[in-house]
């Protein structure tokens, strides 16, 4: 989750103090991570230092969150480019997957109750989605647990696909 | 309380093990999905449970019963009050309607259709197809003559559904729907046993029996 464009976004619509920030994205995405107070101050004086932000008026008392923030126009550009890049196809914990299978293979190690352990991981994760789905009360929700279990889908058709390769695969990868 | 439990059962079509040793229990009001690449035996699987098929050797046991020990007329009795089956394409008369579709399972026992009309109008109100008791099947979606289907399978009351393929010709929308339907079946006490490919399908289930060649592997003994 990326905290430096989630304060961009939210800034663009007016300026906040870290305070408001920190509430008006917990009422708007409840499907999602919270974001630390640490974390968004800490985000804020670096998009300061960018140039992203700007301050514009610090009321009395002392604290991080005297500071109120207005978003600058390079922010704006920043946060255009961040809308419109798709996301990397390769999530990192995805390929971690397919490096453990070619470690395991590679060592002579059988790579088969590594991909039933996570294909009943991954089952047990569906499952929650499943239930989480059809339980929910927003259509967010629902689109967020969409995400997961297609994800989770794609995921476990490798598993199947790559459980009938194993001894191509180790065959290939021990030549 | 136990609704099914097979123990070492095998059927093999001359030198094929479809089922070869499996040994499984599934609790009443359970719902378990079968998953398992194409001809690894999963309808066959279901054959047996639901006394279709017989076993070559091992048993398995409806709410107690041996089907396959029983005489033929005892044998279709006992499969009309103690299973419904429903299948991948719904499998409705085309010259009935829905209702008529849902009643079916009650003719079988000598009962005139009219007198079936009330009960089978409660099971379509229960799978939400009210207001389509008077249609034929070529007069309804996919979706709803599934409905259709699983009201006609619970027509009887029986304790064990069997699905083979319940929503493999629905969309996922339409499907997830179906399986949420079922799954309110096991609220009220009903056992489901599921066989499907899809894991997206699988998932509505408490758990899955994985199906390799033949043999029943749980994966929760995995690890
Ligand atoms: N009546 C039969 N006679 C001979 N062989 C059969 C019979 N029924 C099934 N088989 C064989 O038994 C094996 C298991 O078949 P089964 O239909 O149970 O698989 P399945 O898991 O349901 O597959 P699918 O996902 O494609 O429906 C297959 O090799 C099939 O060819
Ligand atoms: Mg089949």
């Amino acid at each position: 989750m990326s905290a430096q464009q989630i304060l961009l976004g939210l800034l663009e619509s007016g300026p906040r103090h870290g305070y408001d920030l920190k509430r008006e994205y917990e009422a708007r995405f409840p499907e999602l991570r919270p974001l630390r107070f640490s974390q968004i101050y800490a985000t804020l004086a670096r998009l300061d230092r960018d140039g992203l932000v700007t301050l514009i008026g610090e009321s009395g008392g002392q604290g991080p969150d005297r500071k109120e923030y207005a978003i600058t126009d390079s922010g704006v550009s920043d946060l255009e480019t961040w809308l419109a890049t798709p996301l990397p196809a390769d999530e990192p914990p995805r390929g971690e997957l397919f490096l453990k299978v070619a470690l395991a293979l590679l060592s002579g190690r059988d790579a088969a109750p590594l991909l039933a352990a996570q294909r009943a991981l991954h089952m047990e994760q569906m499952r929650a989605l499943t239930r989480r789905k059809a339980a929910a009360t927003s259509e967010a929700e629902i689109v967020v647990s969409d995400f997961g279990l297609f994800h989770l889908e794609a995921d476990l058709q490798w598993i199947e696909h790559t459980s009938k390769r194993l001894s191509g695969l180790a065959a290939e990868l021990r030549r | 309380m136990t609704a099914v439990v097979a123990n070492e059962l095998s059927c093999h079509f001359g030198d094929i093990p479809a089922v070869d040793l499996a040994s499984f229990r599934v609790d009443q009001g359970e719902f378990v999905a079968v998953e398992g690449p194409s001809g690894s035996g999963k309808s066959t699987l279901l054959n047996l449970i639901g006394g279709l098929e017989a076993p070559t050797s091992g048993s398995v046991l409806v709410d107690g019963v041996e089907i396959a020990a029983l005489g033929e007329s005892d044998r279709a009795a006992f499969r009309r009050t103690h299973v419904g089956m429903v299948f991948q394409l719904y499998d409705l008369l085309p010259t009935l309607n829905a209702w008529q579709n849902v009643a079916v399972p009650a003719l079988i026992q000598g009962n005139r259709l009219r007198t079936q009309r009330s009960r089978a109008q409660e099971l379509l109100a229960r799978v939400g197809l009210s207001e389509r008791a008077e249609h034929r099947p070529a007069e309804l979606s996919g979706g709803e003559q599934q409905r259709v289907a699983i009201a006609r399978a619970l027509m009887n009351d029986p304790k064990l559904i069997l699905a083979d393929e319940p929503t493999g010709a629905l969309d996922s929308v339409t499907g997830d729907e179906i399986l949420e339907l079922m799954r309110s079946l096991c609220a009220d006490g009903q056992t489901v046993i599921m066989v499907t490919h899809a894991a997206r399908a699988a998932a509505h289930a408490d758990r899955s029996l994985q199906m390799v060649d033949g043999s029943v592997v749980v994966p929760e003994l995995i690890d």
